[in-house]
């Protein structure tokens, strides 16, 4: 443990940049999915048609109030039983999604209902019609408020995306356990796992507040 | 039907180990948690910094890999403690983090005028956190730290892949063994669920009334 072997990790940096490049393909598959889906559900959510919102409420709730690993270990197991066959990257793709798509729903919908009214009425007294009232009104000033939340969202895709390594997806934390089972010796391992997630997730905390801070409100 | 059922109770007995994973970690998470954001909260300059390495720390890496090192560097440190003990411990330490950055916040938030007046009346500052700060910021801060238990239980799923024995992996031992994944992983669905909700919704609740409070 007071040897810390640099060596070892330089002669394992190519198998390490697998494991990074694939998730990073996994995050950024999971954020885009999740958030194009859950805005054309945010919809649903927010319709005074109740049997709508209370269906996508109970969807909701299930998701957010159940392990994400239950879910991978469904979709990988059980879908191939009525003959949806995925490999394991896209069966774990789709349970993080289905997972992700519920909490975007969420902040979506915080940042929707955040607007006054005041702002619709306008809109309307304007001319725009329905669709053009939600394009070109609600929507840009939503995304404006629920911008803190959306990047503190994603940046748990990034480390829910670590979680496919329970059904051997080759991404960094399953090549971490490899490298670890190889060798043996787990301080340099993990360290490096650790170093290059921390990486990751301090740059999108950056990008994000300085993208927060150009499209700050200033009243 | 019959094997359902008796799957069904076996999934339950494991549920139990599930529940007594959870409270445990809910309980010392919260305990850690207020104590560290107090020590933020009233600390020096350096303790500070600290904190806010030791909180970066543990909110940048997943808690799958926060598990595996504590269950591999533990060890090499000298903690010769059983498997449980190494998981429960090391997901309640990265708990009290989050906790830690509610409760923070939630002092944070009293307004200015109750510091003042406590001090007019003349007690002490631990007088005055007990008495007058701390129970009101834990008023506001309860619906999150709701939903921070809510992420506990959830949390005590990822203990599976230690080959700890809870309701995850018995779901999927049950699964793969009886050749009838989707039943039972909706099965260990449901009880997740059933052990989850009625915490969520009082968190909702408790929500819904602060709103409407002010």
């Amino acid at each position: 443990m007071y040897y810390f072997d640099i060596q070892y990790i330089i002669r394992n940096l190519p198998l390490l940049l697998k494991g990074l490049v694939l998730t990073v393909e996994v995050s950024l598959a999971t954020i885009v999915l999740s958030s194009l889906l859950a805005l054309s559900l945010v919809f649903l959510r927010i319709s005074k048609n109740k049997l709508l919102s209370g269906t996508m409420y109970y969807y909701i709730q299930a998701a957010r109030n159940t392990p994400t690993l239950i879910k991978i270990y469904m979709a990988y197991f059980g879908l191939p039983t009525i003959g949806i066959m995925f490999d394991p990257v896209i069966a774990g793709l789709t349970a993080l999604v289905f997972d992700h798509t519920a909490y975007i729903i969420e902040i979506y919908r915080g940042g929707i209902e955040s607007i006054s009214k005041g702002q619709i009425e306008a809109a309307e007294g304007v001319g725009f019609r329905h669709w053009q009232v939600i394009r070109l009104v609600i929507l840009p000033q939503a995304f404006r408020h629920a911008l803190p939340s959306l990047a503190n969202h994603f940046i748990l895709c990034v480390k829910d995306s670590s979680l496919l390594s329970i059904i051997a997806v080759m991404e960094l934390t399953m090549v971490g356990n490899l490298m670890m089972e190889k060798s043996g010796n787990s301080y340099e391992v993990f360290a490096i796992t650790a170093l290059i997630y921390l990486v990751i997730i301090s740059t999108m905390c950056l990008l994000f507040r300085f993208w927060e801070k150009e499209i700050k409100f200033n009243f | 039907m019959q094997t359902m059922l008796i799957m069904f109770l076996h999934l339950i007995k494991a549920s139990s180990v599930t529940i007594c994973y959870s409270v445990f970690i809910i309980a010392i998470a919260t305990a850690l948690g207020t104590i560290l954001a107090i020590v933020n909260f009233s600390g020096s300059k350096p303790i500070k910094l600290i904190i806010l390495v030791f909180i970066f720390m543990i909110r940048g890496i997943p808690i799958l890999v926060h598990l595996f090192i504590s269950f591999y560097v533990f060890p090499l440190l000298g903690l010769k403690l059983p498997a449980v003990l190494i998981a429960l411990f090391g997901l309640s330490i990265v708990i009290s983090a989050y906790i830690s950055e509610v409760i923070r916040g939630a002092i944070e938030s009293i307004p200015r005028g109750q510091t003042d007046a406590y001090k007019g009346i003349g007690m002490t500052y631990w007088l005055g956190m007990r008495k007058v700060i701390l129970p009101q910021a834990f008023r506001y801060a309860l619906p999150p730290l709701i939903s921070w238990w809510v992420n506990s239980v959830k949390a005590t799923s990822l203990v599976s892949v230690l080959a700890l024995r809870e309701l995850t992996l018995a779901g999927k031992e049950m699964a793969t063994y009886s050749l009838k994944p989707l039943p039972v992983f909706a099965m260990v669905l449901l009880i997740y669920f059933a052990i989850t909700f009625p915490l969520a919704r009082w968190g909702e609740s408790l929500e819904r009334k602060y709103t409407y409070l002010h």
